[in-house]
């Protein structure tokens, strides 16, 4: 007989209600704005207010649930309460901007121009980083975001805090996927408004991230279906 | 052994599958005509030298008499209007409602109503590809325009046929042009004076138009030309951009009208005005294809005093095809008719002015029979000269039809006659027109799709066949009974087919069509004999394979298959190629850091660590390999439809004669120095380069002779100002590469082993000769010792242990040392900036091949999947080979071709040898395919060789499986294959262990061949899918004809250099075992 784990069952499926509410919003934002150049400029649009809220509406659900999980047993809850410090989080706005050059620089290396656009650049990159690295940095802080990405093994997470890991991987990926099929309009010679650099890329990324949240929805959702069965 | 020279006939019976099936499509999509270059002549007769007695000498003998020129009837001005479609100048005064396309153009109208004598209305019939280039072409030289017009000049558009405009000018006649710039192009300096503005913009609709119609009343004022050429562009932007039935477009049409009434009120009464649209428009504006909308162009003819020959003279007063434009031209200028003429004379548009003492039915007798025999000689030449192109029958039937009217020709004596003599002459001249359309104008679809099909089955059947079996299973699959059958069957088939090819039912063309087709019914049957013989390893395969494995690679090929479909795709290639192998090596760095960038410790993280660790330094190599191939963009060459592409006509090394850049000589200088010193280097610490055999040596000091040549023939051939040097001592350098090179070959086929086997002498001295710098060598000797420890008696067997040097990569180094020697001799065939981009690739492949081996060992679990690459270093050699094209500064584009290869070392004593000129070209325009493919052995053998150089790279694993057993002799694994696969292998012995697991080496090495040649017979089959798909497309001369062309070359060159490839592995492996068996013996 099939066993569901309801407390995982039901964050995962609030996670990814909140992650899909967020794509949906801001494809609603980008389809209201009067022309989608605006993407292009910082103080033009929302998207990036909306993609910031969102996270952090992540993180307050997450945080809900990991220290309710934590109360039960009181040792990680020492530990974890020592790890956001004031270091910490420096450390952690630094890897979030180092995560943007990066990401920068990659735009530049896979063919965006060197320095023309570098606003346009810089906002993919900051959504980019926004869509994988944030969400990991805002749950873990560095130090452990750091651990998910370098080491084997994860040292004092809570069990609910594994299943957002696995979220976010899904999410990062879909993201970073969406971002790289997103150029494969802009050679086209449609002369459509929606081809111009980082507006495929962007709304690829949104995309992206949007099906994986819907794919590992909709694995959460057969679970259901089959434990339902077999019941 | 034996069985390896089978798998050589195996590749080479499926290249000559895959290129007979490119050949055939090619046959029948690539319409080509020989252009010919001779001019038409013709004796000029002016009104005064007519009199009696020269008219009576004329007409003694009409036939002989035919090359005659009678004067200038009138001046002519000639307004094309692009894409002025026969309905626009319909008149229709019942209509309702006019669309904004109709009944705006009135005056024609009301001319026809008012002088109907004076004034014509065709329909102007133009042969598809209705693109503007190609109608000129066909308003110009009266001839059918194809793709390939063979021995024109591909660097400029310029014509070189004879064309009614050089006869124009040749006669003292003198023409003015205002507007579009392609006339200016096709005939530069032809015109007295030319006003020409690019069409570029075709969202414009007025400016070229308003500056036209700035210079024209002033031009026609002027009255010192004879013709005057007005092209506008604006209807034709305007249907681009908005469609005839937008408002715009009734804005064009009624500023058109004005035009044509002010230059009828200026011309002089003397002056023959033709409106002539060049093609029509689809509803939404477009044009290129063949529909009635596009073809039905306007021509409206126009005298203001004098008429034009009213008489039924048997020229069709509804409609005149385009091409006859030509001729009609020549006889009211009085010019020749161009050598390659096809159309006729339309009487309905020629004025009608009479020549003294002759009648007017004479002056028309003479004109068409001069009309006539241009064609019957134009046609005859072409069909000698090339003698497929027509049927044998067709030939017959019209030369005697020709005789009857030369007969003919000779009795008429009254105006009937000459009317039934000419109607009889326009069918059989639309007769022979009818011929030369069906071969140079349509497409033959029935070569085309057996030429699809013709390379979609064998690899169809060969991906099945090939890819599902095991390395080890080949030599099971292509016995000897195998291969005599296939060879034997193929042959008869083609042979059959060559013989019999009008026999069968289905319609074969050619004697090569119908062995073509029956080659390809034949080994399909066979190869699909052979797959359901082996059914039952394909099904386990299957079975085993996992699902859904490497989808990011798989879609990055569909990519890279895809680019074919679109034409902007096309335009972009080198980005998207540069941007696909940026995802491969991506890849590849992501499947090293999920494989072994993980930390044991659970909380160790230290940032020193992270540095010291190895994936962190693949990860590097990999980013620098990415930002190599970010750097190359600077080497790209553009083409025309790029925006802001200023260099896409002059040829790439111009930019660096007029200095500036010259640091690109230095740049590409060091880039060969660099590269020949680090592979030697490498050569030189894996042992290969010890000892003093000759071939030893020569790999030893031939690279550097031959990199200080070419960095002197780079220096020296593209400077000008250094008059000093001769350029036979310029050519001396490239001679001497050439002949380096040569010699490589000599050594790779007499005595290939770079291997240095230590004299026997005492067990002291052995150890002392090994020394500390040697390490690889003396990890190898140990392991020899150490095996054969085990068998040989101690004591005895110490004076017996051979010491070989270099056998550890004794495969790799002679692939990379004839590597060597190619790249040079490609740097120097290419110009200095592309030999950055060769060097560059190289760079990256070296990098992928260390990744990927590194990858490889932590993946592999058996010596099978060990030497099989895996899919994403396949794909990523496959699409470096394609990429390496655009890095050396090449393009798909026919006008881009780097022709100054083909003087590299001959210009001092040029010999005029096509097939080397052409060979030259070809090496430097597909140099990537050639580099890659014939290395492209190292996939499968690098993995040793890297293990061999840094052993302690294999330890994380064998701390991990302790068992790490050692082989007790080398011998050879085919004769026990029941257990080899079980015994986990020591890298560390490196290329040994191939040789000692030969029947999977050679057996996979097979494997990668077929799969590399899949590969590019898919691509080629997407291209020429493309093709066929888009065969009526406005842009499929210009960019999916040329990309076909490009990838057809490409696959029949790649084709052979892999073939070359594994003839090398062969080679080596055979001296290989002869050496064994003599270290063996001799113990």
């Amino acid at each position: 007989m099939l066993r569901l784990d309801r407390q995982k069952t039901k964050q995962q499926l609030l996670q990814n209600a909140i992650s899909l509410a967020v794509g949906l919003s801001s494809l609603i934002h980008l389809h209201n704005l009067k022309s989608l150049s605006s993407i292009c400029k910082f103080w033009d649009s929302f998207l990036i207010p909306i993609i910031l809220i969102g996270e952090i509406m992540k993180l307050f659900l997450s945080n809900y649930y990991s220290f309710s999980e934590m109360q039960k047993n009181q040792t990680n809850l020492n530990k974890k309460k020592q790890g956001f410090l004031a270091a910490d989080k420096m450390l952690a706005i630094f890897i979030q901007c180092a995560m943007v050059v990066l990401y920068g620089f990659s735009c530049i290396l896979l063919g965006a121009p060197v320095l023309q656009d570098y606003e346009k650049t810089c906002i993919l990159s900051i959504i980019l980083t926004l869509l994988t690295v944030s969400p990991l940095v805002f749950l873990l802080g560095a130090g452990g975001a750091l651990q998910v990405w370098f080491c084997e093994k994860v040292e004092n997470i809570v069990k609910a805090e594994e299943v957002y890991i696995s979220l976010y991987k899904y999410h990062a990926i879909g993201a970073i996927l969406g971002a790289w099929l997103g150029s494969v309009v802009v050679p086209l010679d449609w002369d459509s408004d929606w081809q111009e650099y980082p507006i495929p890329n962007v709304i690829g990324a949104l995309c992206g991230s949007g099906v994986a949240t819907l794919i590992s929805t909709t694995c959460v959702l057969y679970k259901i279906w089959s434990a339902f069965l077999s019941y | 052994m034996k069985y390896a020279c089978y798998y050589l006939f195996v590749l080479l019976w499926l290249a000559i599958l895959i290129s007979s099936g490119i050949f055939l499509f090619s046959r029948g999509f690539l319409l080509s005509r020989v252009s010919k270059t001779e001019v038409a002549n013709c004796l000029h007769f002016s009104n005064s030298s007519l009199n009696e007695s020269s008219v009576a000498e004329i007409f003694k003998d009409v036939n002989s008499s035919s090359n005659l020129c009678f004067p200038k009837k009138s001046k002519v001005v000639i307004l094309v209007i692009d894409a002025l479609k026969y309905d626009f100048g319909v008149y229709d005064e019942n209509l309702v409602d006019p669309k904004p396309y109709q009944n705006k153009l009135r005056v024609i109208h009301e001319l026809l109503e008012l002088k109907p004598n004076r004034s014509r209305l065709l329909k102007f019939i133009a042969d598809p590809p209705t693109t503007t280039l190609q109608r000129l072409k066909g308003l110009t030289t009266g001839s059918l325009p194809t793709f390939i017009d063979i021995g024109s000049n591909f660097a400029s558009p310029e014509i070189n046929e004879d064309n009614i405009i050089d006869q124009i000018i040749r006669h003292n006649l003198s023409m003015v042009f205002l507007g579009d710039s392609t006339w200016t192009d096709l005939y530069p300096n032809r015109f007295k004076r030319s006003y020409s503005y690019p069409s570029f913009d075709i969202f414009d609709l007025d400016t070229v138009d308003n500056k036209i119609k700035g210079n024209l009343p002033r031009e026609l004022a002027k009255n010192d030309w004879d013709v005057l050429i007005a092209h506008f562009l604006g209807v034709d932007h305007c249907g681009h951009r908005y469609g005839p039935t937008h408002k715009e477009m009734e804005r064009k049409l009624l500023e058109m009208d004005d035009v044509i009434r002010n230059v009828i009120n200026q011309m002089d009464d003397d002056t023959t005005l033709l409106v002539i649209g060049d093609h029509g428009m689809t509803i939404t504006g477009d044009h290129g294809g063949e529909s009635s909308d596009e073809i039905n162009a306007l021509l409206f003819a126009h005298m203001k005093s004098k008429s034009f020959i009213s008489d039924d003279y048997g020229s069709d007063k509804e409609a005149m095809q385009q091409i006859d434009l030509v001729p009609t031209l020549s006889t009211i200028l009085g010019v020749p008719i161009p050598y390659s003429n096809l159309g006729l004379i339309n009487y309905n548009v020629v004025p009608d002015i009479s020549l003294p003492f002759m009648l007017q039915y004479q002056t028309l007798l003479i004109h068409s029979w001069h009309n006539a025999k241009q064609i019957f000689n134009y046609f005859y030449t072409y069909a000698m000269d090339n003698k497929r192109t027509f049927k044998l029958q067709d030939l017959n039937d019209m030369e005697n039809k020709f005789i009857q009217l030369t007969h003919r020709a000779n009795t008429i004596y009254n105006g009937d006659a000459f009317k039934s003599f000419v109607g009889d002459l326009n069918i059989e001249l639309r007769g022979v027109l009818q011929t030369c359309r069906n071969v140079w104008v349509k497409f033959d679809p029935n070569q085309m799709k057996d030429g699809l099909l013709a390379t979609f089955l064998p690899i169809f059947f060969m991906f099945l066949l090939i890819v599902n079996s095991k390395s080890k299973s080949f030599y099971q699959i292509f016995t000897g009974k195998v291969i005599f059958h296939i060879y034997a069957l193929s042959i008869v088939s083609a042979g059959f087919g060559y013989r019999y090819h009008q026999m069968l039912y289905i319609e074969l063309k050619s004697e090569v069509h119908g062995a073509i087709f029956c080659l390809m019914i034949v080994s399909t049957l066979i190869l699909s004999y052979l797959v359901i013989t082996n059914w039952e390893n394909i099904a386990i395969n299957w079975h085993e394979s996992q699902k859904f494995q490497n989808i990011p690679t798989r879609l990055i090929l569909i990519f890279a298959m895809g680019v074919f479909f679109s034409n902007s795709y096309i335009i972009e290639e080198q980005k998207i190629l540069c941007y696909l192998l940026m995802g491969v090596i991506g890849i590849l760095v992501l499947d090293i850091i999920k494989h072994c960038f993980r930390f044991d410790k659970k909380n160790k993280l230290k940032i020193s660590s992270l540095f010291k660790s190895l994936s962190f330094k693949l990860a590097l190599a990999g980013g620098m390999a990415i930002v190599l191939l970010r750097s190359s963009y600077n080497l790209f060459r553009c083409r025309e439809e790029q925006t802001n592409c200023g260099d896409f006509q002059t040829s790439g090394n111009t930019v660096f004669r007029k200095g500036g850049r010259g640091n690109i000589y230095l740049l590409s200088v060091g880039a060969t120095c660099l590269y020949t010193l680090s592979t030697r280097i490498y050569l030189k610490t894996c042992g290969n380069l010890t000892g003093h055999s000759l071939n030893v040596s020569f790999a030893r000091y031939g690279p550097i002779l031959a990199a200080i040549c070419t960095s002197g023939h780079i220096l020296l051939s593209n400077n000008s100002d250094i008059k000093i040097i001769k350029p036979s001592h310029v050519d001396a350098l490239a001679l001497v590469i050439y002949a380096l090179f040569l010699l490589q070959v000599l050594i790779l086929i007499i005595s290939p082993l770079m291997v240095f086997v230590l004299p026997r002498i005492n067990k002291q001295k052995q150890q002392l000769s090994v020394n500390s710098r040697e390490n690889v060598v003396l990890e190898l000797f140990k392991k020899i010792k150490n095996s054969y420890d085990e068998t040989v008696e101690i004591g005895n067997g110490d004076e017996h242990i051979p010491v070989v040097y270099g056998l550890a990569t004794v495969y790799s180094s002679i692939i990379i040392s004839f590597g060597l020697f190619l790249t040079l001799l490609l740097i120097t065939i290419q110009d200095p900036k592309s030999s950055v981009g060769i060097v560059i690739c190289l760079a990256v492949a070296a990098i992928t091949l260390v990744i990927h081996s590194i990858l490889r060992f932590k993946t592999s679990s058996d010596f099978e999947s060990s030497v099989q690459p895996k899919l994403a270093a396949i794909v990523g050699w496959f699409l470096l080979s394609h990429f390496c094209f655009f890095a050396t500064s090449h393009q798909t584009t026919l006008s881009q071709i780097d022709w100054r290869a083909a003087f590299v070392g001959r210009t001092s004593n040029y010999d005029n040898s096509n097939v080397i000129s052409g060979f030259l070209v070809i090496i430097n325009t597909f140099a990537g395919q050639i580099l890659f493919m014939v290395l492209y052995g190292l996939l499968s053998s690098h993995m040793f060789s890297i293990f061999a150089l840094f052993p302690d790279l294999s330890k994380t694993k064998a701390l991990k499986d302790k068992t790490n057993i050692r082989q007790t002799t080398i011998k050879k694994g085919i004769l026990d294959s029941s257990n080899e696969f079980n015994i986990p292998f020591d890298v560390t012995r490196g290329e040994l262990v191939i040789y000692e697991y030969e029947s999977v080496f050679l057996g996979s090495v097979f494997k990668l061949a077929a799969q590399f040649m899949l590969l590019h017979g898919l691509r080629v089959l997407c291209s020429m899918i493309s093709c066929t798909i888009h065969c009526r497309h406005l842009m499929v001369w210009k960019i999916f004809a040329p990309r076909f062309i490009y990838e057809a070359i490409s696959t029949f060159v790649a084709l052979p250099s892999l073939i070359l490839g594994f003839l090398i592995i062969l080679r080596i492996h055979w001296s290989m075992d002869r050496l064994i068996s003599k270290i063996n013996k001799s113990q």
